[in-house]
């Protein structure tokens, strides 16, 4: 234990925190790579104590870019993206979602100085992942509310390398860890990103609330069902997805708590309504949530 | 058929096939595309062909072929001609939207939802039937969302079978919605990947009042 705390004593006096404008650049240098890099690459994900390995691709053609995701175990599942097209394979069938050019949107410099606000953002330390010299770039809440990162990042390129999911004791509740990793630059000329990154812009508030942890900004509401609405929040790192939709007469709408990784889903019924809220966040604080969505009240 | 008849015919079939083929592969825009959804939707033989392109498709890019069902385009034509059924009965989240990918929609069109209209919460929200749904024209909806740059549109399309659980759903959407954010990329979709693990059973829950 002594051992321990005097590595921590060390490495927060060799590595100390980064100014809000450093972490924002770390992370900016972050995005950046997975938006722009061609890779390929084999990771394990270990999650729910058990593990998966996944193989991912990027590549970047004269259409744009290609992205492929394919677990190597279990059963064969999978994630095409080509441009703003995504097409999961799952063994429940086959799911073809498109987004218009600016999905994400607001996930840019606004977001990611909301991180550097919401997490104490330092370099940990450096290490060596998939044959790669990292950063190790911590970022923890500085409430019980959300959970910490710690991501591993190349550092030349600033692709991600590995990233883990941490509790308030600093314990990962998923770890992602590539083994191997082959990357090279887009072509010259090339649209590299995928979509182009839009406007930093406020989405208009929807129909409904909820009391979120603070941080938390509304960043889009994707397109639904007319009678449907769909929130997407993000404190920088974490995201919240808000689902309302009008209840149905088969009362088959889900209710309860469950998590899918280190993704909490609360459901509940609020007045005639289905609500359903999920993110990266601990499950309690997604329940609180839930719990708080009402109708906005006309102005 | 004479020579000039035979010629405007294979022509015009020329045009079809190389307009299917855009269409499949989400380059067919506009009144072009709507209009060609349309002749899909109406005609069995073209139904079957679009069908044909669509395995194609996913033969050259090595994709499973097991989600596609054999008789895919009739089970389409079956349930465009079921199209009394209220959409209340089907999972929302899965079939909403619209937007570009009227190529897809094509496969499943019964799974074309309209944009969310202003509505007042609390009182009961109708219900489009299919052909309400599929006659919606993408351009003159868009506008109707939200009316400001960061507004962005989706559209879902599963093929016939999908049998998704309700948590499984939501998170396609969710991870589809954070791809480009700072843990973007490839991330948001590792949850999908990953094999599921058996989580808390979903507690039944009476309503509770309004808030």
């Amino acid at each position: 234990m002594t051992r321990r705390c005097a590595a921590l004593l060390l490495a927060l006096v060799a590595f100390p925190a980064l100014a809000a404008g450093d972490a924002g650049e770390q992370l900016g240098r972050l995005r950046h790579a997975l938006e722009t890099l061609q890779y390929q690459g084999v990771f394990v994900y270990l999650h729910d104590g058990q593990v998966d390995s996944m193989q991912v691709s990027r590549s970047i053609g004269p259409k744009g870019s290609r992205e492929h995701l394919v677990s190597l175990t279990g059963d064969r599942r999978q994630v095409l993206r080509e441009g703003n097209s995504v097409q999961f394979l799952l063994p429940a069938g086959l799911m073809t979602l498109t987004s218009g050019r600016d999905a994400g949107a607001g996930a840019d410099a606004r977001a990611l100085s909301q991180a550097a606000a919401q997490y104490d953002i330092r370099i940990a330390g450096h290490s060596r992942v998939a044959g790669y010299e990292a950063a190790v770039l911590d970022a923890l809440p500085r409430d019980d509310l959300r959970y910490g990162y710690r991501l591993w990042i190349e550092r030349e390129t600033g692709m991600l390398l590995g990233s883990a999911l941490l509790d308030r004791q600093g314990k990962a509740i998923e770890q992602l860890m590539f083994t191997s990793l082959d990357m090279k630059p887009a072509p010259a000329g090339a649209d590299a990103a995928t979509p182009p990154a839009a406007p930093a812009v406020a989405a208009t508030p929807g129909e409904w609330s909820a009391d979120l942890p603070e941080g938390f900004q509304l960043i889009a509401r994707p397109a639904a069902e007319q009678d449907a609405e769909h929130q997407l929040y993000s404190d920088g790192l974490a995201n919240i997805s808000l689902y309302v939709e009008p209840l149905r007469d088969e009362s088959a709408d889900w209710t309860g708590s469950s998590r899918r990784g280190a993704i909490a889903v609360v459901g509940r019924v609020r007045g005639g309504y289905h609500v359903v809220v999920m993110g990266d966040l601990p499950v309690a604080t997604v329940e609180r949530i839930a719990d708080s969505a009402q109708p906005r009240l006309p102005q | 058929m004479n020579e000039i008849e035979r010629g405007k015919s294979e022509s015009m079939n020329e045009q079809l096939h190389e307009q299917l083929s855009a269409l499949c592969d989400a380059e067919l825009q506009g009144s072009e595309a709507r209009f060609l959804v349309r002749r899909v939707g109406n005609e069995p033989a073209l139904a079957r062909r679009w069908e044909r392109f669509h395995i194609v498709r996913i033969v050259l890019r090595r994709q499973p072929l097991a989600p596609l069902a054999p008789g895919f385009a009739d089970a389409v034509m079956a349930r465009i001609a079921a199209e009394a059924r209220p959409v209340a009965a089907q999972r929302r989240w899965l079939k909403p939207a619209l937007g570009g990918a009227i190529a897809a929609g094509v496969a499943a069109l019964a799974l074309v939802a309209i944009a969310p209209q202003p509505t007042t919460p609390g009182q009961p929200a109708s219900l489009p039937s299919l052909a309400s749904t599929m006659n919606v024209r993408t351009d003159d909806a868009r506008p109707v969302l939200y009316a400001q740059p960061a507004a962005f549109t989706q559209s879902a399309v599963e093929a016939p079978g999908f049998q998704a659980s309700p948590v499984e759903a939501y998170l396609l959407r969710h991870s589809n919605a954070t791809f480009a954010g700072t843990r973007g990329g490839f991330l948001p979709y590792v949850y999908v990947v990953a094999t599921p693990v058996a989580t808390p059973a979903a507690q039944p829950q009476s309503p509770t009042p309004t808030p």
